[in-house]
C-alpha cells in the first residue's frame, strides 16, 4: 500500500501547432525547446476535399502527406492528431453535414493509419450530438486512439459579448446554460457513455471560472490544459510568468497528472521560455501533506474492502498500519484519559485495572496502553486477544522479550472467549472506510459480555458518512472491474476502498449509521435503514457516494476520515464509493434523496442502497447478491 | 512543385512570433501547385498571385508578380497556367499563404499566412531586376490568417481576421496592430470586408452563422447583422454602401441592408457548397464574382427587385479559390486548386467583348 513519496512532479509539455510547412523540422524544434509532444493538423487546415460530386471529386494526389516522412514510433509518441477546424458534422446544412461527415472520417482512419495516440476535436456549443456519435463509433474500437476533446473554461461567445454594443443585459448571458463549456462536455461525454477514451483538453481562458466550477472540472477526466502564449506577462527580466492567479489555477490541476499544450504565437523571445516557466510551475507543487505522499500511486485506484473477519492479513498489511503516526497516539490519549478516569489519584497505588485489546494484531495497541499506564503511572493486566494464528507469534514473542507478567497473550475469537475475568476497558480497531464494514459492532457485541457492566470500550461511537461523488473516472473504473462468471453487475453492486482524487462533491456530507458500545439493547439489532437527502450545489452527474467515518475513541478523544474533520496525517483509511449503475444527470437545487440499508443473516452483512428522488432507480445489491461481509 | 530545400526556413515558419522581418525566399523553380488568391494592382498593369503547396511533404508557399504582358495570352477567356520564367519577381515564402494583395500601389503587397503571420513585402527596382524586399512580419494572429482588407481611409489601415476567432486593425504604414478583438466571434472568423466611403467601419462574419458590424471609434465597436445559427458563414461583400452579401456552407446568398438588419433583402441560392470568396465590382454596379467548394465562377447581380446570376463559367477543374476584378476593363480573373488562371467578362464593358 505505501509508496515511497515522489516530492515533485514533471511536467508533460506539448506545444501546438498552427501550421506545419516540414513535419521533421517541427518535431526537431518542439524536441530543441524541451516540449515532449506536439499537436499537429493531420490534413493541412485548408485543404478541403469533395466527397459527392463534381469535378473535384476526381481529384489526383494524395489528400495529405506521407506517413514515411516520419517513423512509426514518432508518429505514436510525439504527435497529437487536430482534426480539420472547418469540420461541422452537425450543421443543419445536409449537404455540408455530410461532406464534413466524410471528411472527419477521412482524417479519422488516416489518424488510425498513423497510429496517433491522440486525436482532437474542439467544442463550440451544445450541439455536437453527430460529432459525438461519429467519434464514439471509433473509440468503440478496444484499440483506438484516445480524444481530447477542447473546450473553452469560458465561452467565446461570453468573451465575445465584451465588444457588443446592442447588448445591454450581458450578465444575462453568462448564466445561460448554452454558454457554460462544462454543459457542452456534459452532453458531449454523455452521448459517448462516459468512454473513457475521451478526455477533456481544457483551454485557459483570461477571465477565470469561480472556484465551484474549477471544482467541478476537477471532478472530470481532464488530460491537458491547453495555455494561449496570450495569457502570459512579461517580467522584469523579461521572461514569460503568468498572474498569480492562473498559477493557482493551473497548480489545482497539477496532481491530476494533466499535460500541458502551449499554443499560439511566440511573444516573449523563445518559446522555450514557455516550457521553462511551466516546468519551474509544477515542480513548485510540493506535496506536504504526508496523506497525498503516501497515497501517490493510488489515485482512484480500486481496492476490494478488507475482510478481516474471514480473511487472515497478511504481515505487509500489518506494517502499513503501524506506520500511522496518528491513529496510535489517538489510541493511545483515549487510554490514559479511560485509566485515569477509572483509578483516581489515590488509589493508584491499590487498585489495577484489567485492559482487553481484542483483535490485537501484531501489538500496536498492547504497546500503546502499556505506554499510557506508564504515563498514567497505573497499574494494568492486560489481555491481547487475537484470532489470527499468524500474528499471534508476534504478540507471544513479544511478550517473552519484552511484556512479560503484563500481557497475557490468548489465541481465540473474541465472540467465541470465555473469558477468566471481566474487563475494565475493551480496546479495538476493527473500523473500516465505513466505519461498520468491517464488522466491529457484531464482534464487539460479541466481546462485551467479558466486559463489566460500567466497563468502557475503546472506541466508544462510530458514524458512517456519506457524499454524492461526480467521478467519470471512478465510474469507469468500476465499469471495468467486471468479472466473467459473475453476476451482470456485481461491478455496480459492490463498494470499493479507494483513495479518490479526479472527483467532485455534489453536496454536503452527512451522516448515516451510528452505533455505539458497550450495548445495552436486548436483543442487539444491527440492521439499519436511513433515508438522506442531499441538496445539489451545481449541475453535474451522480457516480455514486463517497462513505467516511468519525469514531470516538473517548470522550473528546476523536478519529476521522470524513474531509471536514479529517484527523491531520492520517493515512490508515482510503474512503469507500458505494457506485450507481447508470450515471444520474443532477441540476443545481435538485433534491437527491438516498436510502442505505446495513442487513444482515446468520452468515452475512451488506448493505443495499437505492436512489428515489430526483428519480426513483432500482435497489443495489439487493439480498447481498453482490457483496456480502462474511460473518 | 516546390523543392523544399529553396524555402526560407526559419523557426518562425510555424510558430509565430516577434521576427522584424523575414526575408523572401529566393524565386522558386517552379509554381506550386494550389493557386490561393490573386489580386491586380490598382493600375490594372500587374497581377498578384499566391500559391501554396497543401499535400506534398511540405506545406510551403510562395508568391509570384506577373506584368500585364504574361498576361495578353489569357486575356481572350483561356485558361492561363503561369509558369515561373514569365514572372517579373517571385519568392518562396516559409508557409503556405492565404490571402494577399496590393496594398493601393503596385509596388507594396501584404500578404496573410498559414502561421497567423501578416507580412509586408515591397517591391524593389534594381536596375533591370526587380527584387521583393520584406517590411515588417507581423505574428500577432495564433492561427491561419483567413482575410484582408483595406479600411480605405487617410491612414494605411488595414483589417485582418483569422482561425484563432479574432479581428485585427493594423497601421501597416509603421506596421503595428492599433486594435485587437479577440475572440471577435465564437467561432472561426472567416471574412472582413470595409464598408465602403466609411474608412472605420467594417463587416465581419464566422463559421458560427453570425455577422456583425464593427465600428472602430467607439468603445463597444460591434452590433448585430446576422445572429448564429447552425449553417456557418463563410465570406461576405458589400454590394454598395449598405446592403451586404454574405454567403455560408449552404451556397444561398443574403443581402441585408444595414439599416434594416431584421428583414433579408434578397435571397439567391447558388451550388449547393460553401461559398469561398465574395468580390464585389469596384465600378459599384452591384456585381458580385463569387466563387465556392466547386470548380465554379458565378457572377450575381444585385440590383433592382430580384437578384439573378448574370454570369456562370465551369471551366476550372478544381476548387477556385481566388477572384480579382481587373480595374480598368472590369474583367472578372479566377484561380484555383487545378493550377490555372482563368479571365472571365461577365458583360461588355465600354463596347469591348
Amino acid at each position: 500500500m505505501a509508496q515511497d513519496s515522489v516530492q515533485n512532479r514533471k511536467a508533460s509539455c506539448g506545444l501546438d501547432f498552427a501550421c506545419v510547412p516540414d513535419i521533421r523540422q517541427c518535431l526537431a524544434y518542439s524536441a530543441e525547446n524541451k516540449y515532449d509532444f506536439s499537436m499537429m493538423p493531420i490534413v493541412h487546415p485548408r485543404y478541403k476535399r469533395e466527397f459527392l460530386s463534381g469535378k473535384a471529386k476526381d481529384r489526383q494526389g494524395p489528400f495529405t502527406r506521407s506517413d514515411l516522412l516520419l517513423q512509426s514510433s514518432d508518429w505514436t509518441n510525439m504527435i497529437v492528431g487536430k482534426i480539420s477546424p472547418y469540420i461541422d458534422v452537425d450543421s443543419e446544412d445536409h449537404v455540408y453535414r455530410r461532406q464534413c461527415e466524410e471528411a472527419l472520417l477521412q482524417e479519422m482512419t488516416f489518424a488510425s493509419h498513423l497510429n496517433l495516440c491522440a486525436i482532437s476535436v474542439t467544442l463550440t456549443s451544445f450541439n455536437h450530438i453527430n460529432l459525438a456519435r461519429a467519434l464514439f463509433s471509433k473509440v468503440m474500437n478496444p484499440y483506438s486512439y484516445q480524444v481530447w476533446i477542447r473546450v473553452p473554461m469560458e465561452s467565446p461567445m461570453v468573451q465575445a459579448m465584451e465588444y457588443r454594443k446592442d447588448i445591454p443585459n450581458k450578465e444575462d448571458l453568462l448564466k445561460e446554460k448554452n454558454n457554460n463549456p462544462w454543459e457542452w462536455w456534459n452532453v458531449f461525454r454523455s452521448v459517448c457513455n462516459y468512454n473513457r477514451r475521451l478526455g477533456v483538453a481544457l483551454e485557459v481562458t483570461p477571465d477565470i471560472p469561480s472556484a465551484e466550477e474549477i471544482t467541478r472540472w476537477l471532478g472530470e477526466p481532464v488530460r491537458s490544459l491547453i495555455i494561449p502564449t496570450s495569457l502570459f506577462l512579461t517580467n522584469k527580466k523579461g521572461y514569460p510568468v503568468l498572474s498569480r492567479a492562473h498559477q493557482n489555477l493551473l497548480r489545482q490541476f497539477v496532481p491530476l497528472g494533466v499535460q500541458a499544450v502551449v499554443t499560439g504565437s511566440v511573444v516573449h523571445g523563445s518559446v522555450q521560455y514557455y516550457q521553462q516557466y511551466i516546468e519551474h510551475l509544477w515542480q513548485s507543487v510540493k506535496l506536504t501533506d504526508p496523506l497525498v505522499g503516501f497515497a501517490r500511486g493510488y489515485e482512484d485506484f480500486l481496492q476490494c474492502p478488507l475482510q478481516p473477519l474471514m480473511d487472515n492479513l497478511e504481515s505487509h498489511t500489518y506494517e502499513v498500519f503501524e506506520k500511522d503516526p496518528v491513529k496510535y497516539s489517538e489510541y493511545q490519549a483515549a487510554m490514559l484519559k479511560a485509566i485515569m478516569d477509572r483509578i483516581p489519584e489515590d488509589q493508584k497505588e491499590t487498585k489495577s485495572l484489567t485492559v482487553m485489546v481484542v483483535g490485537a494484531g501484531r501489538g500496536p495497541l498492547v504497546r500503546a496502553l502499556l505506554n499510557a499506564a506508564d504515563k498514567a503511572e497505573r497499574k494494568v493486566k492486560v489481555y491481547a486477544v487475537e484470532k489470527n494464528p499468524n500474528a499471534i507469534v508476534t504478540l507471544l514473542s513479544q511478550k517473552e522479550e519484552t511484556w512479560h507478567d503484563k500481557v497475557t497473550v490468548v489465541s481465540c475469537d473474541m465472540r467465541y472467549w470465555e473469558a477468566p475475568e471481566k474487563a475494565d476497558i475493551l480496546v479495538s480497531e476493527l473500523l473500516g472506510s465505513f466505519g461498520d464494514n468491517e464488522l466491529s459492532p457484531e464482534c464487539l457485541d460479541g466481546a462485551q459480555k467479558f466486559l463489566r457492566d460500567d466497563g468502557i470500550s475503546i472506541p466508544s461511537q462510530y458514524t458512517s458518512f456519506i457524499c454524492p461523488i461526480q467521478s467519470s473516472k471512478l465510474y469507469n473504473e468500476v465499469r471495468l472491474s467486471k468479472e466473467q462468471d459473475k453476476h451482470p453487475l456485481k461491478h455496480f453492486e459492490t463498494p470499493y476502498v479507494v483513495h479518490q482524487q479526479n472527483r467532485l462533491e455534489l453536496s454536503d456530507t452527512q451522516p448515516l449509521f451510528q452505533f455505539d458500545h458497550p450495548n445495552p439493547d436486548v436483543p442487539i439489532d444491527n440492521t439499519r435503514f436511513k433515508t438522506v437527502q442531499f441538496k445539489i450545489r451545481q449541475n453535474g452527474v451522480l457516480h455514486g457516494f463517497a462513505g467516511y467515518f468519525e469514531t470516538v475513541l473517548y470522550k473528546d478523544v476523536m478519529l476521522s476520515i470524513n474531509p471536514a474533520t479529517h484527523s491531520p496525517g492520517m493515512f490508515s483509511w482510503f474512503p469507500i464509493f458505494f457506485p450507481i449503475r447508470e450515471p444520474l444527470h443532477v441540476k443545481e437545487g435538485d433534491v437527491l434523496e438516498v436510502n442505505f440499508w446495513r442487513l444482515n443473516n446468520s452468515k452475512n452483512v451488506w448493505y443495499e442502497w437505492c436512489i428515489t428522488k430526483p428519480v426513483p432507480g432500482s435497489i443495489h445489491n439487493p439480498n447481498g447478491r453482490s457483496y456480502t461481509i462474511g460473518l | 512543385m516546390s523543392s523544399f530545400a529553396s524555402k526560407a526556413m526559419s523557426e518562425s515558419s510555424f510558430l509565430a512570433g516577434p521576427r522584424p522581418i523575414v526575408p523572401p525566399g529566393p524565386v522558386p523553380i517552379a509554381v506550386d501547385k494550389h493557386y490561393d488568391f490573386l489580386d491586380w494592382s490598382p493600375d490594372g498593369e500587374s497581377l498578384f498571385l499566391g500559391t501554396s503547396e497543401l499535400t506534398s511533404r511540405s506545406w510551403a508557399g510562395s508568391i509570384w508578380v506577373f506584368n500585364s504582358k504574361e498576361t495578353q495570352c489569357a486575356n481572350n477567356n483561356k485558361p492561363w497556367r503561369p509558369q515561373a520564367d514569365e514572372c517579373v519577381v517571385g519568392a518562396s515564402m516559409d508557409c503556405g499563404v492565404t490571402v494577399g494583395r496590393f496594398m493601393r500601389c503596385p509596388d507594396r503587397l501584404v500578404v496573410g499566412c498559414d502561421s497567423g503571420a501578416v507580412q509586408v513585402i515591397g517591391l524593389r527596382q534594381y536596375g533591370e531586376a526587380t527584387k521583393l524586399e520584406g517590411e515588417g512580419s507581423l505574428s500577432e494572429h495564433n492561427d491561419t490568417v483567413l482575410d484582408i482588407d483595406d479600411l480605405g481611409g487617410e491612414g494605411v489601415e488595414y483589417v485582418t481576421c483569422s482561425q484563432d476567432k479574432s479581428i485585427k486593425v493594423w497601421d501597416l504604414d509603421v506596421l503595428i496592430s492599433t486594435r485587437t478583438f479577440s475572440p471577435a466571434h465564437a467561432h472561426i472568423v472567416t471574412s472582413v470586408r470595409a464598408q465602403p466611403s466609411q474608412s472605420k467601419c467594417f463587416a465581419s462574419c464566422a463559421r458560427d452563422g453570425s455577422a456583425l458590424l464593427w465600428d472602430i471609434r467607439d468603445d463597444n465597436p460591434a452590433s448585430k447583422i446576422m445572429d448564429p445559427c447552425g449553417v456557418g458563414l463563410t465570406s461576405l461583400a458589400w454590394v454598395d454602401e449598405t446592403n451586404i452579401v454574405v454567403g455560408g456552407v449552404s451556397g444561398q446568398l443574403i443581402v441585408i441592408d444595414i439599416r434594416n438588419i431584421s428583414d433579408i433583402k434578397f435571397k439567391l441560392q447558388l451550388d449547393h457548397r460553401p461559398v469561398h470568396s465574395l468580390k464585389s465590382i469596384p465600378d459599384n454596379s452591384g456585381l458580385v464574382g463569387v466563387c465556392q467548394d466547386n470548380s465554379k465562377v458565378s457572377v450575381a447581380q444585385f440590383e433592382g427587385e430580384s437578384p439573378q446570376i448574370l454570369y456562370s463559367n465551369d471551366s476550372h477543374g478544381d476548387f477556385v479559390r481566388g477572384l480579382s476584378w481587373h480595374p480598368q476593363n472590369f474583367s472578372l480573373w479566377s484561380c484555383g486548386w487545378d493550377s490555372y488562371i482563368m479571365p472571365h467578362i461577365p458583360r461588355s464593358v465600354n463596347g469591348s467583348t
